[in-house]
């Protein structure tokens, strides 16, 4: 099991919205829903090319090119032109609102 | 329920999913014509047409959905159909099928110019297609596109290279790019390729190696149409079902037999958007007429409502285009920067289409705008941006 990464704070994240984190060999798109906080890779499985500057709505990411959605909990495609899942991480919010991810596990 | 499907295209492989995702009980038989496992078209024309010789890369399915155990890929064409019966011949033979779905797509169309054999005009609707043009590239030097749509200009950047001269070839004004007049004005700039307007050509002469046009003699190597194409209707036509502009469907993509639905480029049906009834090429089109399909077929039958869209990339100039405009429809501009390019065609104040050059999140915004109904110009104007009206109508 690969370690908890510190990347933010729920303070720092704003309600309804989503940040971009670069890591080695990974991007990752943190969105934050209420008191819920979701990660998925930020690689949409149509083209392989970012979401990131896609709209989200409704629990959605759109990638902004050709307009496939995804379920940023589950990492679902939810609409073609993808069909394939986009990975997810597990999150964990610690009582002071520090959010942590787990890269590995996806 | 066992459903056939005649194709294995965008059109073909969404109803798959949505099928598989709407836990669809019963098998699927997909005939597929090609002899490539479903792939992607339009980064044929793009990007992978100047980097990649990897067909793999354009692999439609993901492995769990293509090797799905209620999926039956059969490949081979369909010579014909009996609707009544439920069957559909192949030169593999006969099988039966309780319903069946039509996704049989469109034909690139040739043109005929004396002096130069069919096999010798290129064409891009397939990979074989993209194969084949890949391969005739080696010691071109001088490039001829016949056409000036999308795909003319798509093919131009990406065929661009110092060792090669590209010409465009249209016909008419009308044949340039169907966009706002300053986005045109923009890729027709942009395009690596020298374009000329009004050219008819007479035949090729195989002696000097050139088209012989009334703009004079065109230096040609290779030439490739991109003239547009043909919906491929011939199996439904035959048993009364199709006709020479595609096969007429109603708002849930029935046919006028109740065992047979169509979907896709070929589907000839009513766009609310424009109100009427028209054809449409383009990957929403496939996507979204699918899904209605999809739908209908797992019990929940929703009509075809959502407006049509269609992209362009042609090297760093993305386009993208929401709804679908008259020509004579007023124009105007919402952002406008040295790369990017925001412009809002409308009728009076009802906005029929958001053209975007550069600018995705634009372009999303006003897909769902447009989707959710009537957008007014003005409402546009004194948001400043598609996204921000998106923002204010959402709060």
């Amino acid at each position: 099991m690969s370690q908890w990464i510190e990347i933010s704070t729920l303070n720092a994240l704003a309600d309804g919205a989503y940040e971009r984190f670069e890591f080695d060999d990974v991007d990752v798109l943190v969105f934050r829903e209420g008191e819920h906080v979701y990660a998925i890779e930020d690689l949409c499985t149509h083209d392989g090319a970012e979401l990131c500057g896609g709209l989200y709505i409704d629990g959605e990411i759109e990638c902004p090119r050709h307009g496939a959605r995804f379920c940023v909990k589950t990492g679902q495609a939810r609409s073609a032109p993808a069909y394939g899942k986009v990975s997810t991480f597990p999150i964990r919010i610690h009582e002071d609102g520090v959010i942590e991810l787990q890269l590995d596990d996806a | 329920m066992r459903l056939g499907i005649v194709g294995a295209g965008q059109a073909a492989c969404t109803l798959i999913a949505e099928l598989i995702r709407g836990d669809f009980k019963g098998d699927i038989l997909v005939f597929n014509g090609e002899t490539h496992a479903p792939y992607q078209r339009p980064p044929l024309s793009k990007n992978w047409l100047k980097t990649s010789d990897d067909p793999t890369s354009l692999r439609l399915l993901p492995e769990p959905l293509e090797t799905h155990p209620s999926i039956q890929w059969i490949q081979t064409s369909v010579q014909s159909l009996s609707p009544d019966q439920g069957l559909v011949t192949t030169d593999q033979g006969t099988y039966s099928v309780d319903h069946l779905v039509l996704a049989t797509g469109t034909t690139a169309i040739k043109p005929s110019i004396p002096g130069l054999a069919s096999e010798s005009i290129h064409v891009i609707r397939t990979l074989d297609h993209a194969l084949r043009l890949k391969k005739s590239l080696e010691g071109v030097t001088n490039i001829t596109i016949i056409g000036a749509g999308f795909l003319a200009f798509e093919l131009a950047s990406s065929l661009a290279d110092p060792s090669r001269t590209i010409r465009i070839l249209a016909k008419g004004i009308r044949a340039l790019p169907q966009v706002a007049v300053k986005t045109a004005d923009r890729l027709v700039d942009q395009a690596p390729a020298s374009i000329r307007v009004g050219v008819e050509i007479e035949r090729f002469d195989e002696t000097t190696k050139a088209l012989v046009t009334n703009h004079g003699s065109i230096p040609t190597d290779l030439v490739i149409a991109a003239i547009g194409a043909q919906p491929n209707a011939e199996l439904a036509t035959a048993c009364g079902l199709g006709s020479s502009d595609g096969i007429p469907v109603d708002e849930f993509m029935q046919t006028a037999h109740p065992k047979v639905s169509a979907i896709g480029e070929v589907s000839l049906h009513h766009q609310p958007h424009l109100n009427r009834i028209q054809r449409i090429e383009s990957i929403s089109e496939a996507n979204d007429s699918a899904s209605v399909c999809a739908k209908r077929l797992l019990g929940h039958p929703e009509p075809f409502q959502t407006i049509p869209w269609f992209w362009s990339d042609q090297g760093d100039a993305k386009l993208q285009i929401a709804g679908l405009c008259d020509r004579t429809d007023e124009e105007t501009c919402l952002i406008e920067s040295e790369t990017e390019l925001v412009m809002i065609r409308h009728q009076g104040q009802r906005v029929t289409a958001i053209e975007a050059l550069n600018s995705a999140k634009e372009f999303m915004a006003a897909r769902r705008l447009l989707d959710q109904g009537d957008l007014a110009l003005d409402d546009l104007l004194q948001a400043g941006s598609v996204f921000a009206r998106l923002q204010s109508s959402r709060s």
